[in-house]
């Protein structure tokens, strides 16, 4: 509350201290280089906040007083500075769109040239988006960020995915970057919450429904280097979502409208034949969007609405999204500028049982477990009768009928930004806003369900039930800083200082309902009712401060820390203070490389230093007892034993780099050496256990990351009318616990006898179990206990991309890969059990403790996926003719459409949750570390077939 | 000159604005209100706000007992497998304990070694911290906490090769005590809860329970009779709670069987399984003390002195306790199911199949012993009457039969495995120890190398829920009669204690 105040007292200063003056009108068409008008492009008069952005043909309007200087910029071009001298008309090319000469969003940092940049940051344009008809942020971003691998652990809606950059730098925490929207960090919880109704395989995501229908811009700092400024919370990087706010002088009407097919990939199956008949349809996704634009040279707005239908490719799956939103900014007076944003979104989606529940009849078809017991001939597939095949089209028909596993979400974000330029070069930013957001999530199992499955016997009336988990999460975000430009001779001198805070508060609470009455939704109308709570919340506070000093334009200086305070730091910590620094050199701006440029006609060099902190879990620190519910009474038992010194993890990450263009850019080469070291990684590694004391997350490890991380485009052709480019990436990563603190390794999810371990040198997250090794007549001839199976984490993975256009038509690629990763085929292990297995055991060996054969399951997981091919035809002429329509495009998009994969399984889902308990306590956690690696229990992303219509008015 | 003072105004100003970000960094640094941390609290309960709260040692004692219930979850599996009584199928219960593969680096031994621990250092801190701060301790809940320190250390003398129990801080780790050591230190806390209740039934049973495990014969036929005297239908169960958890994993692994949980009894004691069922909400308690346990001394020590007459007696008294211990049918059962018929195992198979499932199929305990009727039940038919505490195969006639010491030694050893079934008490009987796990030995320096193996007697073979099946004719012979392997070996030390 009391910062609240300050932010707003905050404001009101910079009202008063604001004033107006007259002016004449200079207007204008910006282009690019072939002559195109540009939308969006930002025209501010310099040492100011008054400016306009161009309209949809590129045209501006503005009030200048003579001799300003217009400064012209756009993201993804190089900025242009013009004096108005006494001119009334201003045209301006945008040329040259160099790498080195983009300019990107650091948030914090603010907003600079590449060229100034010590580290490497990725950048996603709307553009960019608009090729892919998804509606979630990861899965959007998938392919798209070169440097980061994003693995989608489920098909069905709203599930988690696996985000890794640089490594794994945890072995306690998710590895999701957090994201802020328009400055305000939202809720990135990509775990299960604390408190959810369980189904056997899939997690829910807060992911799922980040708002992505207003994004103008997507920048991904990776972590340490370069999010030092954003402190204890930025060990996994910074994902800074920009929106748009609309453009002056042109009021725009636009519709979206898509239509499209979806149907389940059976690429992974054994029987993928007869899952497809039995199980899977062809479900119907469509949605509509409709968005307004425009303004005047004061106040320019952005606003959607859209809604959003897909039945899925499994009756029982789908999903329902209802979202509204804006942007707009107000130019208060020369001096003040106000931007504003918001979305609320709801979404409504539906879950069946996944494999690792007793009420699947889907997986256990491939698995051999839908067999006798359910009265059918046999549990081999491939022997089945008609009539079985039918009676499995019942059951699977029965179960997902009456299931009835949902999850409701709704979701408000918004954001608030004063920019205040009180004198020329000085430039005051505040932000606010905050990010709630409401879910529930309910499995009701009915007495008509329960004896439909078996699970009761017929009659049975009181065995009904419901499972409900709320939760509500609030994030309120506030930022400060003041930006001061100066130029001495060769130098320049940008300084960023401010401070900034978050606070995000979580509280769930499940009941769980006994011979609930059939038909009600009320957990009051039910014999009885248990409830549990998970409450978590957590402020951090920090300043931060970063001078970037130029020489020559050529030589850039980057240094910077951030102080923090956290309340989820132990008591013995008072602050963490984060530096960095950083350097980069543009050589090919040098006299002596003129000779050179016609082949290499950009070189920069760089090299960082930087640290980032990753907090631990809200009250870990305290000692505390676990109080519980036992049989009506209340028992005390002892708890967590706490730790008084416990701090963040410490990410320190070393990088050097070199950026090249070639033949005028025509081929792009980016270049990245870098090391990263967690200190102080938390485990939670377990005591003697003579002790009986339960595990306490304690900084006791290190964790140490290299690698490689090439990137590359290559621009082919691009003429009038042809234009046809690629890029390729590849990411080359070693990941290694260096000490695990004279601790004993411990497990981080998967099984008992088959798991991901951290064990002090080898990878977070390696793959435990027993190495049988069969003789010549395939007996077991030696078990090597607790051997190193492999690794989930990929020696090299990387994204590819290509897009072509002929006139008016496009083609868009992206897909991604990886490569020297493991993964366990759980499947397989039940298709053992069964009976149905493949011949990775000797016959001798079928009777063996499968224990002991462990490592039989343990495959390469490596892979091709291509994930989206767009096809997209400009409608402009076609529509030139007709009535109110400006313009327009239709596309078509396969997504998912191929899969390359070594393994017998989908490489990329997972069945090893990260929710639950800390390993050997009785804490409730949520947001721990996943690496993945177990194939099971769900669906793999489905093809979909999408057709959109774009129009503007 | 010029340049170098406009240069000089510039820098001038650049200090200047320095200044200004700096003023402003410290004033909102320095001014408190900026430190949103108010209202950060931890919504858990800490220790320092129970000491000295009425109530909390009742509250205390529900911990342990539902400790109780967490280390009986990793208890029983383990150890009904690493005997004769259960064969783990297919799994994910532990599969190494099947083959008495018992490695130090079983992460379930290192779990179970655990839990044992947690059972003794939060029972210590009720003696230490809670119980003399609580205004309503009483003797009773003392004795009740020492009860539980005494149990935890009666199961690591019992179940394992050695055991430390370290008090905490854990900085300096205690060392390894033997089996010896920890029944002895178990037998001190059992004394002296005694001393503050002398009218428990439980804690005389714990005593002879504990003596007779060192083989302390006198003392254990002592506490014996003194458990008897008091209450001669004694039980004490584990609880569980189908609402809050903990759930009776055990109760999972033999009745509930999903996909997974199947856990197959030795066939000659089909007729046993499965002792705990779930119902709705209703989970079936295990017994971990009974009144039986008394007697059962009572006749080994008799057959030790060689009195059978003497432990005929015994064992009368015995089966006519057990015939009064209720079925799942029954109104005194922890769990009452009057249509109990077992249906819910889904067993597969029938007749005399691997999974024998009709009453049809006989059972031979070796290729010396008879083929019996009547230890195989027909499932999901008709109700059927497994017992819910103790049951037996054993009948009068076969205690009056009685001639020598090894007959009735051998039967002793058979009612305790069909009495004690499902209870994880057959793994000591057979001499069976489990090994320091890996997680001490890395952090104990104390650990030596021979506490990290486990023990297995000589005479034990591996294959002890080896069976053969005659399908023709409906037969199944068991490869091993452990009960008379463990009478032959008798006098050696690892089993039969009174010998």
């Amino acid at each position: 509350m009391l910062m609240k105040k300050f932010f707003f007292s905050m404001i009101a200063c910079l009202l008063v201290m604001a004033y107006a003056q007259a002016q004449r009108t200079v207007s204008g068409r910006v282009t690019d280089d072939v002559g195109e008008g540009l939308p969006g492009v930002n025209v501010v008069i310099k040492g100011t906040t008054t400016g306009t952005t161009t309209d949809i043909d590129g045209n501006y309007r503005l009030q200048v007083n003579d001799g300003d200087v217009l400064v012209y910029s756009f993201v993804g071009f190089e900025a242009q500075e013009i004096n108005t001298g006494t001119r009334s008309v201003i045209d301006v090319t945008m040329g040259g769109a160099t790498e080195l000469q983009e300019v990107v969003v650091l948030g914090l940092g603010g907003e600079v040239d590449r060229r100034k940049l010590a580290t490497t940051v990725d950048r996603v344009s709307a553009e960019d988006l608009a090729s892919t008809p998804i509606v979630r942020i990861d899965q959007l971003l998938q392919s798209k960020l070169p440097n980061t691998q994003i693995l989608q652990s489920t098909g069905a809606p709203g599930g988690t995915s696996i985000i890794r950059s640089r490594g794994v730098n945890s072995a306690l925490l998710g590895q999701q970057p957090v994201i802020y929207i328009d400055g305000v960090r939202v809720d990135n919880l990509n775990t299960s919450p604390g408190l959810s109704a369980a189904t056997g395989g899939q997690q829910n995501s807060s992911l799922a429904d980040i708002p992505v229908d207003q994004i103008k811009d997507i920048t991904f700092l990776k972590g340490g280097a370069a999010t030092t400024l954003y402190g204890s919370d930025a060990a996994n990087g910074v994902l800074l979502i920009t929106t748009n706010k609309g453009q002056a002088n042109q009021t725009i009407v636009t519709y979206e409208a898509q239509l499209g097919a979806i149907q389940g990939t059976t690429d992974y199956f054994i029987y993928g034949d007869l899952i497809k008949d039995v199980a899977f349809k062809t479900g119907f996704l469509n949605s509509h969007r409709i968005g307004f634009s425009g303004g005047n040279q004061s106040v320019t707005y952005n606003f959607f609405a859209k809604y959003r239908d897909d039945e899925s490719f499994v009756e029982g799956l789908g999903e329902t999204r209802y979202s509204i939103g804006g942007g707009y900014q107000a130019t208060i007076n020369d001096k003040l500028i106000y931007q504003g944003s918001f979305s609320y979104l709801r979404n409504e989606y539906t879950l069946l049982n996944n494999a690792n529940s007793s009420f699947d009849r889907i997986f256990g078809i491939d698995q051999g477990a839908i067999g006798s017991a359910f009265g059918l001939s046999t549990n081999d597939p491939a022997e089945w009768t008609p009539e079985d095949i039918e009676l499995t089209r019942q059951l699977v028909s029965d179960v997902n009928r009456l299931s009835d596993i949902s999850n409701n979400v709704s979701r408000f974000t918004n954001s608030h930004k004063f920019s205040y330029s009180p004198i020329a070069n000085l430039a005051i930013d505040a932000t606010i806003g905050f990010d709630y957001r409401f879910s529930r999530n309910e499995n009701i199992q009915t007495n008509e369900f329960l004896v439909a499955q078996g699970a009761v016997a017929p009659g049975t009336t009181d065995q009904g039930s419901i499972s409900r988990s709320d939760r509500s999460f609030l994030g309120t975000t506030g930022t400060l800083s003041i930006k001061y430009d100066a130029e001495i001779n060769d130098f320049t001198f940008t300084t960023i200082a401010g401070g900034q805070f978050f606070r995000t508060s979580d509280n769930q609470t499940q009941i769980i309902t006994s011979n609930q009455a059939e038909t009600s939704t009320s957990v009051n109308i039910s014999a009885e009712q248990t409830v549990a709570d998970f409450q978590s919340s957590v402020a951090n506070w920090g300043f931060f401060l970063q001078e970037t000093i130029g020489f020559k334009d050529k030589v850039y200086l980057d240094l910077g820390f951030r102080n923090d305070r956290n309340t989820a730091f132990g008591e013995d910590v008072i602050s963490e203070f984060y530096p960095k620094a950083g350097i980069s050199y543009v050589i090919s701006e040098e006299p002596f490389w003129s000779g050179a440029s016609n082949i290499v006609n950009s070189l920069k060099v760089r090299a960082s230093y930087g640290e980032a902190g990753n907090f631990p879990p809200p009250f870990t620190r305290d000692a505390q007892l676990n109080a519980n519910a036992f049989n009506g009474q209340l028992a005390f038992q002892p708890g967590q034993p706490g730790e008084p010194s416990l701090g963040p993890e410490r990410l320190k990450t070393t990088e050097f780099g070199a950026d090249l263009g070639f033949l005028s850019d025509k081929i792009s080469v980016g270049v990245t050496v870098w090391k990263s070291i967690t200190e102080d990684a938390i485990f939670t590694a377990p005591y003697a256990p003579s002790t009986g004391t339960e595990n306490q997350p304690r900084n006791l490890g290190e964790i140490e990351n290299n690698g490689v991380e090439i990137t590359s485009s290559f621009s082919i052709i691009n003429n009038s009318d042809w234009t046809l480019s690629f890029n390729a990436s590849a990411n080359l990563q070693d990941n290694k616990v260096v000490s695990s603190g004279g601790s004993p390794e411990f497990n981080i999810g998967g099984f008992t006898f088959l798991g991901p371990f951290v064990k002090e040198g080898l990878p977070v997250g390696y793959l435990r179990g027993s190495q049988p090794t069969f003789d010549e007549s395939g007996n077991l001839s030696s078990v090597e206990q607790n051997a190193n199976l492999g690794t989930p984490i990929p020696e090299v993975y990387g994204s590819l991309g290509l897009n072509a256009s002929y006139k008016k038509l496009s083609i868009y690629i992206s897909g991604d890969y990886q490569k020297g990763a493991s993964g366990v085929n759980t499947d397989e292990v039940l298709r053992f059990f069964r009976g149905l297995d493949d011949d990775r055991i000797p016959e001798a060996s079928k009777g063996e403790s499968f224990f002991d054969l462990a490592g039989v399951w343990v495959e390469d997981t490596d892979f091709l996926k291509i994930r989206n091919i767009t096809l997209t035809y400009d409608l402009s002429d076609v529509l030139s003719n007709v009535a109110l329509i400006k313009g327009g495009t239709v596309s078509f998009s396969a997504l998912n459409p191929f899969n390359f994969y070594s393994s017998v399984f989908d490489p990329e889902l997972t069945g090893a949750g990260a929710r639950g308990t800390l390993p050997g306590t009785n804490t409730v956690t949520q947001n721990n570390v996943t690496v993945g690696a177990f194939g099971y229990g769900t669906f793999s992303a489905p093809r979909q077939y999408v057709g959109t219509v774009r129009l503007r008015f | 000159m010029v340049v170098e003072n406009s240069n000089f105004e510039e820098m001038k100003k650049y200090i200047k604005s320095k200044v200004l970000i700096i003023a402003v960094l410290l004033i909102s640094v320095g001014c408190e209100d900026f430190e949103p941390n108010k209202n950060i609290e931890n919504p858990n309960l800490l220790l320092e706000n129970v000491i000295g709260s009425p109530g909390s040692t009742a509250s205390w004692i529900v911990g342990q007992e539902r400790e109780m219930a967490i280390l009986y979850n990793q208890l029983l599996t383990l150890t009904e497998l690493g005997s004769d009584n259960y064969e783990n199928t297919q799994t994910f219960y532990n599969q190494q304990f099947d083959g008495l593969n018992m490695s130090f680096q079983d992460t379930e031994i290192n779990t179970l070694a655990f839990r044992i621990a947690d059972l003794r250092v939060s029972g210590n801190i009720g003696l230490q911290d809670i119980q003399p701060a609580d205004p309503d301790g009483t003797d009773a809940q003392r004795a009740e906490l020492l009860f539980f320190t005494g149990w935890a250390k009666l199961l690591a003398g019992e179940l394992f090769v050695s055991l430390p129990d370290t008090e905490l801080p854990e900085a300096d780790p205690a060392t390894p005590k033997s089996p010896t050591e920890n029944l002895q230190a178990a037998i001190v806390d059992f004394l002296a809860a005694e001393a503050l209740d002398g009218t428990n039934a439980g804690i005389k049973l714990a005593l002879a329970r504990a003596y007779y495990a060192l083989g302390d014969q006198t003392n254990a036929v002592t506490k014996a009779n003194e458990a008897l005297a008091l209450d001669d239908e004694y039980v004490r169960t584990v609880e569980f709670d189908g609402s809050n958890g903990p759930t009776n994993t055990m109760a999972d692994a033999v009745f509930q069987r999903g996909n997974f949980d199947d856990l197959q009894p030795l066939p000659r004691l089909d007729f046993l399984d499965p002792k705990y069922i779930v119902l709705g909400e209703d989970e079936s308690p295990i017994a971990i003390q009974k009144s039986e346990e008394a007697y059962l001394i009572l006749a080994e020590a008799e057959l030790a002195d060689s009195d059978i007459p003497g432990a005929q007696a015994a064992l009368t008294s015995l089966l006519s306790l057990v015939n009064t211990r209720p079925s799942h049918l029954d109104p005194g059962a922890p769990v009452q199911d009057v249509t109990f018929d077992d249906a819910v195992e889904g067993r597969v198979g029938g007749g005399s199949i691997q999974r024998p499932n009709a009453d049809s199929v006989t059972v031979a305990a070796s290729d010396s012993d008879p083929f019996v009727a009547g230890l195989v039940l027909t499932r999901g038919v008709n109700p059927v009457a497994v017992p819910a505490i103790s049951g037996t195969s054993v009948v009068q006639a076969d205690i009056d039969a009685l001639a020598t010491i090894e007959d009735a030694l051998e039967l002793v050893y058979l009612m305790r495995q069909e009495i004690f079934f499902g209870e994880g008490r057959r793994f000591f009987d057979l001499g069976l120890k489990m090994p320091i796990s890996e997680n001490e030995q890395l952090t104990n320096p104390n650990v030596s190398s021979s506490d990290i193996q486990s023990f297995i007697p000589s005479f034990i073979p591996a294959d002890m829920d080896a069976f053969t099946i005659d399908a023709a004719n409906g037969q199944i012979t068991i490869t091993h009669n452990m009960n008379a392997v463990i009478v032959q070996n008798r006098t050696d030390n690892s089993v039969v204690p009174f010998f």
